[in-house]
């Protein structure tokens, strides 16, 4: 009678890191799914910046640097999606920079022009 | 002598005293959160003198841990049944004030006897969170307690409408129960919903956020979906809560539908104001509900929230009708994950409790990127396409002016056995943006030509001329009718009132498998 292998055909060592998921608590042995290592880490938004919240190019800027905008003033035109949105002030203030130019492409979360608020 | 008078007197004593709750130190503290206390909430969400108050004198029963003798009145919550608009709901409403809320094994008991009547009577369920957590003391009890609690809710689900209001702490486990249930309202400052705190992040991950910023009202109303209504106060809270409860039914069964007068709509909304014949410019597709509703009511669920998709109720006939309407003026009205979840999650609710749907059509397609398709854009936009086929509540479609590629069979066409389609002459039914599909099709042509821009142009205007216009679908049925844009009222009303009676089959199965 032949004799049965009982042992696992060998394998590569998994690379072992360790996670901790009470703040107290015990260190586990494990490995990192692949989303989990190239999470991002998380940046406090500014919300003196106006970002593009999706990918598209400038159609016409409004504003001028320095100029002081009103809370829903229209800032940039901006063409997305084949549609012309417009990008309004969130707040009152003054614009301090404008780093893009008519006819830029963007991608999503490009800087289009900062804002400084006015405080009340 | 004993007497009924010293009976009654002993009774009132018991009362006062477990009404103080934790005392009244603990409640001045509450007040100074700028959170009210418990009964107060419950007052002023119910109508005046409704409320009725059950398991007062409940008592814990926990011997561990120093807690054998320590009196907790009604261990931490406050349960029982009153009325909002006349008619009853169950509710239940955690006690800060009393060992931070702690859920225990009595407490959740408390919870589940509410939450067993409103099923047994049919009536919405309410409840108001406002806990640190576990009763850590009751180990594996308190646990038990969360566990009957979540099961419930899922047993209640598409039976009665389950409302949870967060004012206060709800973390870790407790969350869940909020989760399950339909309606999640949250209050600025007052609100904090997360799995692991903000310590625990920084201990394990190192990553610092503060606890308004990892879960606050504004993040969940905004950014994780979590939340559908979002107020200032407690008291604008409890409008909105009213306010919903004024458009949803009582219970998943036909009869529970309530029907009020008919009003008409607001004549500063004009449609054939509203709506840019250039299907490049924006406009708020809020308007056109407002246009075509009893009074120009709207009463908008999940406003912050994937705003490129617009979900919320309004009355036709003085009959209230779930709409779902691409926003052109947010994201150039684009589907992607988080408006295909939204979308499908309030058109399963009117589904499940004979909510007749109308949708708004004016997109032009899914959102290109990596993120999305990495966030798994196919997974989540299909639960808008299982929500919408498997829905048998009466199913309308009004084209106003895009209905490009994939996203014309999601937002209910015909194909997913929409009951009426209308399209407005704007409308533009074609697989593709005129610009893209010429690009491709005529590619040769354009490439060859002596001008190619010229060429381009030409294509362009020539597919537009041929396929950018509700015409081609109308022509094999796949729309019912091109209408005015100011007859869009009559459309709705006269089929809503068709379909009153709607009857179709489904295969006979235990369940069917969304797209989770």
């Amino acid at each position: 009678m032949k004799e049965e292998k009982t042992t696992l055909p060998a394998r590569p060592e998994p690379e072992y890191k360790t996670l901790r998921v009470f703040e107290e608590g015990r260190n586990y042995k494990t490995t990192f799914t692949k989303k989990f290592q190239t999470r991002k880490p998380w940046v406090k938004p500014n919300p003196e910046e106006i970002k593009t919240f999706i990918p598209g190019s400038v159609q016409k800027i409004l504003v001028k640097t320095g100029q002081a905008v009103r809370n829903g003033d229209e800032l940039v035109v901006f063409e997305a999606m084949k549609m012309h949105n417009i990008i309004r002030a969130p707040f009152d203030g003054k614009i301090t920079a404008i780093p893009v130019k008519t006819g830029d492409k963007l991608p999503r979360g490009a800087v289009m022009l900062t804002i400084k608020q006015t405080q009340n | 002598m004993v007497n009924l008078g010293t009976k009654i007197r002993e009774l009132k004593e018991r009362q006062e005293k477990a009404i103080l709750g934790g005392g009244e130190k603990a409640i001045a503290k509450q007040i100074a959160m700028g959170k009210l206390p418990v009964r107060d909430r419950i007052n002023v969400l119910l109508d005046e003198g409704s409320f009725h108050e059950y398991d007062l004198f409940i008592a814990h029963d926990a011997r561990e841990f120093g807690m054998d003798g320590k009196e907790l009145p009604g261990d931490g919550v406050v349960i029982g049944t009153g009325t909002i608009h006349g008619r009853s709901v169950a509710i239940y409403a955690q006690d800060f004030t009393v060992a931070g809320g702690s859920l225990g094994s009595m407490h959740a008991r408390k919870i589940v006897k509410m939450m067993d009547y409103a099923l047994r009577m049919r009536i919405p369920l309410i409840g108001i969170n406002d806990s640190g957590g576990a009763r850590i003391q009751e180990g594996v009890n308190s646990l038990a307690g969360y566990g009957e609690i979540f099961f419930r809710n899922t047993l209640a689900s598409g039976v009665i409408p389950q409302i949870s209001v967060i004012l206060g702490p709800c973390a870790g486990g407790a969350v869940y129960s909020p989760a399950l249930t339909d309606y999640v309202f949250v209050v600025e400052n007052i609100s904090k919903m997360f799995i692991t705190g903000p310590e625990v992040i920084k201990s394990v991950l190192g990553e610092e956020i503060s606890m308004e910023e990892l879960g606050g009202a504004r993040v969940h109303s905004e950014i994780t979906g979590n939340a559908h209504f979002y107020a200032l106060t407690e008291q604008e809270c409890f409008q909105q809560i009213k306010t919903l409860l004024s458009y949803i039914p009582w219970n998943n069964d036909k009869h529970s539908i309530h029907i009020i007068e008919e009003k008409q709509p607001l004549r500063k909304y004009n449609v054939e104001k509203i709506v840019p014949v250039d299907p490049t410019k924006p406009y708020d597709v809020r308007d056109i509900i407002r246009a075509v509703v009893d009074g120009s009511e709207f009463f908008e669920v999940q406003e912050k929230w994937a705003a490129n998709i617009v979900t919320g109720y309004g009355r036709m006939g003085g009959r209230t009708v779930g709409f779902v309407a691409n926003q052109p003026l947010v994201m150039a009205g684009v589907l992607d994950c988080d408006s295909s979840d939204k979308a499908a999650r309030f058109i399963r609710f009117c589904d499940a409790f004979n909510i007749p749907i109308v949708t708004m059509e004016d997109m032009p397609g899914y959102l290109p990127g990596i993120d999305q398709e990495h966030a798994g854009v196919i997974r989540h936009g299909a639960k808008m396409l299982y929500a919408y086929s498997e829905a048998t509540v009466p199913r309308i479609t009004i084209i106003l002016r895009k209905a490009y590629g994939g996203g014309y069979i999601a937002m209910n066409s015909r194909h997913l056995r929409a009951d009426f389609v209308f399209a407005w002459p704007t409308a533009e039914i074609a697989v593709m943006g005129p610009e893209g599909a010429a690009n491709i099709i005529f590619r040769k042509e354009i490439m060859e030509a002596p001008d190619p821009e010229a060429m381009r142009k030409q294509k362009v205007e020539e597919y537009k001329e041929k396929f950018s216009n509700p015409y081609v679908a109308a022509a094999k049925g796949y729309i019912d009718s091109v209408i005015e844009p100011k007859d869009t009222r009559k459309f709705i009303l006269h089929a809503i009132n068709v379909s009153k009676d709607k009857h179709v089959g489904r295969p006979n199965k235990k369940h069917g498998i969304p797209p989770f």
